[in-house]
Formats: C-alpha cells, structure tokens, sequence
C-alpha cells in the first residue's frame, strides 16, 4: 500500500505533506515519557511487517499492522508511523521520500480512527476486572478491518485527486487485491490484543482516554 | 457445524493475486527494441502491467505495452536514445529505470549474447532489490536509537 514515486500530483503531495506534517507535529505533543516504550516496540513492529511476506495461494501478502498500533497509540502513531516508513523509504526503496506525506496519511489516519473507534473495547472496567476475551478479539480484529479497509479508501482518494491514466480501473482492485491482507491482518490483531491481555494487562490498562 | 465459510474464504484467498508493495524494472535497449522484466519486491514478475518507453527528457511515451505473464516486455524503437522505461502497475505502483545502450555483438550469435546479458542484469537486479536481514536488523536499531534519544530529552525535562 507504499504509493511510489511519480504517481501522484504535485497539489497532492503538497497537500499531503502538510497535513502529515502536522499530525507528527500533534503526535509529538501527545507522546508521553511512559508511553515511550509502547511507541518505539510497535514502531519496529510496523516496520518490519511490511518486508514478512505471508504466501497466500499464487502471490503473497504483507503484514501492515497499522490499526493495532493506532490501537494502542493514538495520535502518536504519526511520529511513530513517520519514522518507520522514512526508514522503508531509505532502507527497502518501500514509497519514496516525496511521496512520504501521502503514505504517512495513508497509514495513519485510519490508525487514529481505530485508536477512538475500539479503545473502549479494550480497557478494564473501572473496578480493574479486564474485558472478556471475546470483547478483545473483536476489537484486535477490527483493528485489522479499519487500519486496513481505511488505507485502501485514502490510497484510492489520492490517486482519484491525482487522475492519470490506468487509475479509475485500479481503485476497485485496490481493495479486492487487500482482502487477504484484511484477513491476515485482522487474524493477528486478534491474537495480539488477546496476548497482551493475558500476560500484560497495564499495556491495555493504558490506552489513552 | 458447517466448513462452507471457511471453504469460501479459502477460495477468495486463493482466487485474488496480490501484490506486494514495491515494483522494480530492469531494461537495456538492443539493437532495435527496449528489452526488461517488472518484478515485485517479494519477486513475483509483475505480469500483464502498463509499461512505456519514453525518450529522455520527455514523458510522452514513443512505444506502449503491457508485460507478458513472466513480467517481460519488448518494445520496438528507433535507434537512438537514450530511453526510459516505466512501468505502472495495481494500486499505484510505479518504477523507471534508464534502459541501458547494450553493445552490439559482433560474430553470428548476436542474439545469445544479448540474451546473456539480459539474465545477467536481472539477476544483478534481483539481488539489489532484495530485502536483507542487516537492512532490518539496521532499521530497527535506528528505532531503538530514536526511541532512546526521546527518552533522554524526556528524563532532562523531568529531571
């Protein structure tokens, strides 16, 4: 889902970047000295999904793992999601660095609409008692479902806003081409959530309100 | 209990390609066409995608295609040069690349060579576009460092 280079307009990226610009900017503000930790692990977890390569019949997918960072994160995934795709940019040729605005969207926006859609699925009652298993699956998995579904939507957008040729017919392909992404994605979520409930409670415990 | 559900999810699965998130080309122009391969970054050949040969300094294209199911393509062209190759593929995938002038063969088995030479770059190109363990292994220090240096500046504002 790393948009490349030469394929999206100038007003576009222009646009993208400092919009981009300004969720890190926001992120920075609201990253906390405890939630440091929790931001960098998640941040090389993004990072190194992207290059494992599930097989899934003739091709094969990538983890993206967005929603469950935004999930855990909230608006911090923008610094933390900048980081990890300049670090694609430079090390993998993943997107490119002019177009590091647009995919930073891309990736993180619909990772903050995961973090206010599900934050309430995940934390303990008040009394400290954490939320029922299934509750946890349910949101880890549509962790997978908005991260993901959400990139492809802004994928799409900004390749609409950029018109072009070949274009109009790729968009619908965009988000069948993701499907087994949304399985596998959504699959892991769940078993991630689920984990962390099980063995570090004050992680979920700490979702941000 | 019925399997229904997870036979036709399993069959979606099957039934979609996917492609993962990089594309690479590799071109040389011949004696009198440009010559390439499109691959994804998991090394799939990017079968049945847009490609364009473009003259430098230009984007109007002077030949058009598609890939062939081996992520192949050979566009004829006039002599000259030099050329670009585009390829643009499903969900805004796109790479260029210079399609390097290859010498023309002297003797009778012009057309080995050149065929040669071809396997020779893609395999070179294959192992450029690789992804290697030191590049994750690297990536995920730089995180580690990013992380520590945040944690630094947080301790002295607190401290």
């Amino acid at each position: 889902m790393h948009l490349a280079e030469g394929v999206l307009s100038a007003p576009v990226l222009a646009g993208a970047a400092a919009l981009a610009a300004a969720g890190v900017a926001f992120g920075l503000r609201r990253l906390g000295e405890a939630q440091l930790p929790m931001a960098a692990l998640l941040g090389a977890a993004f990072f190194v999904a992207s290059t494992i390569h599930v097989p899934v019949g003739v091709g094969s997918v990538h983890l993206i793992l967005n929603g469950l960072a935004g999930l855990m994160l909230g608006w911090t995934v923008f610094p933390v999601f900048f980081v990890a795709l300049l670090l694609q940019a430079a090390l993998f040729s993943f997107g490119g660095f002019t177009v590091l605005g647009a995919n930073l969207l891309i990736m993180a926006l619909p990772a903050v609409a995961a973090h206010y859609l599900l934050r309430r699925l995940v934390r303990p009652a008040a009394d400290g008692t954490p939320p029922p298993r299934q509750r946890l699956l349910v949101a880890g998995a549509a962790c997978g479902i908005v991260g993901i579904g959400g990139a492809a939507a802004l994928a799409s957008l900004a390749l609409v806003l950029s018109g072009g040729h070949l274009f109009t017919e790729l968009i619908g392909l965009l988000v069948l081409a993701h499907l087994p992404v949304f399985v596998v994605d959504a699959l892991i979520s769940a078993a991630t959530v689920a984990l962390l409930a099980r063995i570090l409670p004050a992680a979920l415990a700490a979702v941000r309100a | 209990m019925t399997l229904r559900p997870f036979a036709t999810t399993a069959a979606l699965l099957l039934a979609t390609t996917v492609q993962a998130h990089g594309l690479a080309v590799v071109a040389q122009h011949e004696a009198d066409a440009v010559t390439g391969l499109a691959r994804y970054t998991d090394q799939t050949p990017a079968a049945g995608i847009y490609v364009a040969v473009t003259p430098e300094n230009s984007d109007s294209p002077l030949a058009e295609g598609t890939t062939g199911a081996d992520g192949r393509f050979r566009l004829p062209v006039p002599p000259g040069g030099p050329y670009w190759a585009v390829v643009e593929g499903e969900e805004g995938h796109r790479a260029e690349t210079l399609a390097v002038q290859l010498p023309a063969a002297a003797g009778g088995n012009g057309e080995a060579t050149a065929e040669a030479l071809r396997l020779v770059r893609e395999d070179i190109a294959r192992l450029e576009q690789q992804i290697r363990l030191r590049d994750i292994i690297g990536g995920i220090g730089y995180i580690v460092g990013i992380a520590g240096i945040a944690a630094w500046f947080a301790a002295r504002r607190r401290g």
